[in-house]
């Protein structure tokens, strides 16, 4: 049996705002195991991207993590030096392509500046980076890290980004949203590099995406998240397959297809709001299988199905072992 | 002879990116390169494409938005540019536009009442009965009266979409364009719209020009298809055709792209 390689405990996240408080991530506990890619599903403001950046150590300032421990090779990147961890043990490729680079520096000395706790001189980063940029496909490194930002296409600066990302050799890259604002052919490109990052550097990579038909092609594992909270965790091709939570259930009925037209079916309502109480179910006043007053009144608790977990009172009546842990 | 609604004739549109010293073009992009479409009365036709294929340009094109360097605009088989006075303005209220981003397309010091008064009072549709017409159209894209007292920036996205249709349906078109109606919004609120534009089409008997790189959205709503590729129509068809069996490469490696990264959801028996 592989060892988990990240554990997530009842993470909470919250952020200040001027307004109040928002619980973005509102208790989430999930395990990954060595050799294993993670797809966080969900829609916007969910907690998917939240959750992303607190495995990543990059949550914005405002940002509290009120409780909760993540686990990275059994040790709690909260309670140790963020340095240590950052770029090190998990790092981000972050969602906005365009802003993430400083537009007065060159490739090469954003690198450089990156490298500085491995690299011995700018000659030795250069070459640590030209290897990685050329496993990436660019097939004159050098005049990539001659170049400044805004000289590359968005295709580009998504793999000088990826490379980046992999520089210090992390254990687990967290990508947000790499898929969302590219035309579809290029999406097949960047969906074919995460994948072949995967076992060229031996890295763990988790996907944050809204994109749940895409996670099948992308992810062994699969979490959905709804209101700050996990509604079903399993393997990608069984919850695109044959989803189990109500919520998982409407959002893929509400996918057009490709090939063949099949009526769409809207789930009814807005998601709740997450800077007041929840009180249950976050789904429940959504929800087509409401079971009766537990719904609205006690939160579930998960439920294991097959190779599944679903946090539904509906699976409540059939005689199902909960996990250890 | 068939009577078109609205067509495009050999439109050519090129956008200078830099000029001289007396405003002499020196350097243009060629977004549209003679693109010629033609859409019947009640058709739903979708315009799919990359990033950067001329898709928007010509929905402008037809929208009136944009004047093409050179070629035709026809509606109803007329010139728009040669339309003069109530023959004018009845094609800008019969042609109307909705755009991706509902939160920028919509005034936001206005109150989604004033806005829709506007558009009425614009096109000669505000009478003494205003009020209930306001009513009507908020039950038409299924909100409640009260966002009718709301700011843009207090509704979500899908509601300002819904908001930004009432608007359009304001002037009783007959033709809209829709830019990407969709793809600024989450898949379960996307659902709703495209159920909802399935329905108005056919309560108002509108035509529809949707514009998508998203080819299923397209698919969703389009009997007929047209795929633009570097400022040029590469393919156009039925629907069932281009996707089935495409012709061109382009669309042929899109489609096959698309196919691999979503096998699995489009594998699945409903």
């Amino acid at each position: 049996m592989k060892d988990p390689i990240l554990i997530v405990r009842n993470l909470k996240v919250s952020y200040k705002l001027r307004g109040g408080i928002i619980r973005a991530v509102r208790g989430v506990s999930f395990k990954l195991m060595e050799g294993e890619s993670l797809c966080i599903v969900g829609e916007s403001g969910c907690g998917k991207s939240t959750l992303g950046l607190a495995i990543s150590l990059s949550l914005p300032p405002n940002a509290l993590i009120e409780e909760g421990e993540i686990l990275v090779n059994s040790v709690n990147i909260l309670k140790v030096n963020p340095a240590s961890v950052r770029g090190r043990l998990v790092s981000l490729i972050p969602q906005d392509v365009g802003a993430a680079l400083s537009p007065l520096n060159t490739v090469g000395e954003i690198f450089n500046d990156v490298l500085s706790p491995i690299r011995s001189s700018k000659e030795d980063s250069y070459r640590i980076a030209s290897s990685i940029l050329e496993s990436l496909g660019f097939s004159d490194p050098y005049r990539i890290l001659k170049s400044y930002p805004h000289e590359l296409s968005g295709g580009m600066l998504q793999r000088v980004l990826i490379a980046l990302a992999l520089s210090l050799n992390p254990k687990i890259i967290v990508a947000d949203e790499p898929t969302s604002m590219v035309d579809a052919s290029l999406r097949k490109d960047i969906v074919d590099l995460i994948r072949a990052i995967r076992s060229k550097y031996n890295v763990t990579t988790i996907i944050i995406t809204h994109d749940i038909a895409i996670s099948p092609s992308l992810c062994d594992i699969t979490v959905i998240m709804y209101a700050g909270k996990i509604v079903e965790i399993g393997p990608s091709r069984s919850i695109v397959e044959n989803p189990l939570h109500p919520y998982a259930i409407m959002l893929l009925k509400s996918i057009p297809r490709i090939k063949r037209i099949v009526r769409l079916k809207p789930i009814p309502g807005i998601p709740p709001d997450l800077s007041s109480p929840i009180k249950g179910c976050p789904f429940a006043p959504r929800c087509p299988n409401v079971i009766g007053d537990i719904c609205y009144n006690i939160e579930p608790r998960e439920y294991r199905l097959g190779d599944r977990l679903a946090y539904c009172h509906i699976y409540s009546g059939e005689l199902h072992d909960t996990v250890p842990n | 002879m068939t009577q078109y609604l609205i067509e495009a004739l050999n439109v050519s549109v090129n956008y200078v990116i830099k000029r001289g010293l007396l405003g002499k073009p020196l350097y243009s992009i060629k977004a549209l390169d003679n693109v010629t479409l033609r859409i019947m009365r009640g058709e739903s036709l979708g315009i799919v494409g990359e990033s950067g294929s001329g898709k928007s340009t010509l929905a402008r094109c037809l929208a009136g938005i944009i004047k093409p360097n050179s070629g035709r605009i026809l509606y109803k088989g007329r010139d728009i540019y040669s339309l003069k006075g109530e023959d004018y303005i009845e094609y800008r209220r019969s042609v109307q536009m909705v755009f991706q981003n509902p939160h920028t397309s919509l005034n936001p010091i206005m109150k989604i009442r004033s806005i829709l008064k506007d558009v009425l009072r614009a096109s000669g549709k505000w009478s003494k009965g205003g009020e209930e017409r306001l009513i009507e159209l908020m039950k038409a894209v299924g909100l409640r009266e009260d966002i009718l007292d709301r700011y843009p920036i207090e509704l979500s996205g899908g509601q300002a979409q819904r908001v930004a249709i009432a608007r359009t349906l304001a002037t009783e078109p007959k033709v809209l364009i829709l830019d990407e109606p969709t793809s600024a919004l989450d898949v379960s609120v996307q659902a709703q719209i495209l159920e909802l534009l399935r329905e108005l089409k056919k309560e108002y008997d509108l035509t529809y020009i949707l514009i998508s790189h998203d080819i299923a959205v397209v698919r969703y709503l389009s009997n007929r298809i047209a795929v633009m590729h570097k400022g040029r129509i590469v393919e156009e068809g039925p629907s069932n055709e281009i996707i089935e069996n495409p012709r061109h490469n382009y669309t042929k490696n899109l489609i096959g792209d698309l196919m691999k990264l979503y096998e699995y959801i489009e594998e699945i028996p409903i």
